[in-house]
């Protein structure tokens, strides 16, 4: 896809943000941030809307971006989120925007299930 | 009820003033939830009274019996209830404080609700051991501030309870530094319960 | 040195938390750990549905009220210090709701009223009987007029003081006294009948 309209970012920074390399999901934002918190909540299949994970806001001359992520617990939380950080703001400055405001919020670590003891 | 004498001779089970000897029912129950204390004499001296009373605790004594029946009639919970019951709990609450990672120009952090999921994983490190409630106590929001988490845990039986609790402190450990940029000042480890229910292969 | 396997062959740890302690599965669901909050659905759902059904006239609500229970129970389990006591609380809450359920749906009857003696259908659909007199205890209570009923089951199931069932009942104690007096009276009366 190669349009210019600003309703494309979200999609794109969000499927960059999953390519990231211990990023193990998206969550949902916005005013119920942090909706998932644990394993068992996927047992409910809570995520079934249709719209961007990742939240764009316009704000005067820049945006503000906010996501949560899940992230693999191989990993570590803090490196995969500052990696994500990096490609997010990557995004943002291709598309012009100088001086993005960048909100991640790791809100869940993904266990690898575990191996014989 | 006074008209119901087997025979007017024997001491009979009756309610009324004139067979409590003057004390009312009301009393004799409010006396019984009372623990039958402090001791009455005027009532533990009266025949109808005593009869009355052991009337009320075969009553009371009931009750657990009724309260396990009654539970034993019921379905057990099947998982469609489960869901039904987890489709209606919102789970944002329990996100928690939003604790930040070091970083100049971004906002970057981790919940308290993911921090508790990375502590309570560390029971891994012990087989047989969960970790139930994790608090962590200190301004997690503060960064360089130095916080406590504390822990409860159960250990399966047969090693020493402190082995358990160190390693589980040590594992506990190493997944907040890996994940997050805490100051750790201390993990507190309380051992509450020991499984001791036997496994399969120990009963044959 | 052999390990001790304790707990089932599953790898998670759904396997031994199943067979938890109350204090370790509570303090993991009030953390936010769905898994371990539907351990505590699965375990009390029959208590509390029993006591509902005790509670109130009606069977249709029965449901509603236990997963209205279950609900703030999972909005307050945070804020509960005694884990260990997560049964008896789980069972005040169910109190609760019942109670509110009947208010909402009377709001003008005078709960102080003495009703007729008809037989209502508050019994479970059967019972088990598990040492004679239980089922006579059950079916008495079933033919206690509502009010004397509740103040019995607040009382015995829920260890409610006098005061506590005042409260939850909107009554004088002195009310609640008498009540529960003639409750007991009553059944015991009803249980020498059958005898």
């Amino acid at each position: 896809m190669t349009t210019t309209t600003r309703h494309d970012i979200p999609g794109e920074i969000e499927h960059a943000v999953r390519a990231v390399s211990g990023v193990a999901a998206l969550y949902r934002t916005g005013s119920l941030a942090s909706r998932i918190v644990d394993a068992g909540a996927r047992l409910l299949g809570v995520r079934g809307d249709d719209e961007p994970l990742v939240r764009v806001e316009e704000t005067g001359d820049s945006v503000r971006v906010d996501a949560a992520i899940g992230v693999r617990a191989s990993g570590g939380a803090g490196e995969v989120v500052r990696d994500v950080h990096d490609v997010v703001r990557a995004i943002l400055e291709g598309w012009g925007f100088a001086d993005p405001a960048i909100r991640l919020t790791v809100v869940h670590v993904e266990e690898e299930p575990q191996g014989a003891e | 009820m006074t008209d119901e004498h087997d025979s007017p001779d024997l001491p009979c089970l009756g309610f009324e003033p004139e067979e409590l000897d003057g004390h009312t029912i009301e009393e004799l129950s409010d006396y019984l939830d009372a623990g039958r204390s402090p001791r009455d004499a005027s009532i533990e001296q009266s025949a109808g009274c005593r009869l009355a009373l052991d009337a009320l605790e075969r009553l009371r004594g009931l009750t657990p019996d009724l309260m396990e029946a009654d539970a034993a009639a019921e379905e057990q919970a099947d998982e469609g209830w489960v869901q039904r019951i987890l489709a209606g709990i919102t789970l944002d609450a329990r996100a928690g404080r939003r604790i930040p990672f070091r970083a100049d120009d971004a906002d970057l952090a981790i919940t308290e609700g993911a921090v508790r999921g990375i502590v309570r994983a560390a029971e891994g490190a012990v087989p047989g051991a969960l970790i139930g409630r994790c608090r962590v106590d200190g301004d997690v929001t503060e960064p360089g501030a130095p916080v406590r988490v504390h822990v409860d845990a159960s250990v399966p039986y047969g090693r020493p309870i402190p082995d358990m609790a160190e390693q589980l402190r040590a594992e506990i450990g190493e997944r907040l530094r890996r994940h997050t940029d805490l100051t750790v000042a201390g993990i507190d480890v309380t051992v509450h319960d020991i499984q001791t229910f036997l496994d399969a292969e120990e009963e044959r | 040195m052999t390990s001790h396997e304790t707990r089932p062959a599953r790898g998670d740890a759904g396997g031994a938390l199943e067979l938890a302690d109350d204090r370790i599965v509570a303090g993991r669901a009030a953390d936010g750990d769905t898994v371990a909050f539907a351990i505590l659905v699965r375990r009390y759902t029959p208590m509390m549905r029993a006591y509902v059904r005790r509670i109130l006239p009606g069977t249709a609500d029965v449901d509603d009220v236990v997963q209205d229970a279950f609900i703030t129970a999972w909005e307050k389990l945070p804020g509960l210090d005694e884990l260990a006591k997560v049964k008896s609380w789980l069972m005040r809450i169910t109190s609760r709701k019942a109670v509110d359920r009947i208010r909402a749906s009377r709001p003008s009857d005078d709960i102080d009223a003495v009703e007729p003696e008809a037989p209502s259908n508050a019994t479970p659909p059967r019972v088990v009987e598990t040492r004679v007199g239980v089922a006579e205890l059950s079916r008495a209570l079933g033919e206690l007029p509502d009010d004397q009923r509740r103040c019995w089951v607040l009382r015995e199931y829920g260890g409610y003081s006098y005061e506590e069932i005042a409260d939850e009942l909107d009554l004088p104690t002195s009310t609640v006294r008498g009540l529960l007096a003639r409750a007991r009276k009553s059944i015991i009366v009803r249980m020498e009948q059958w005898r």
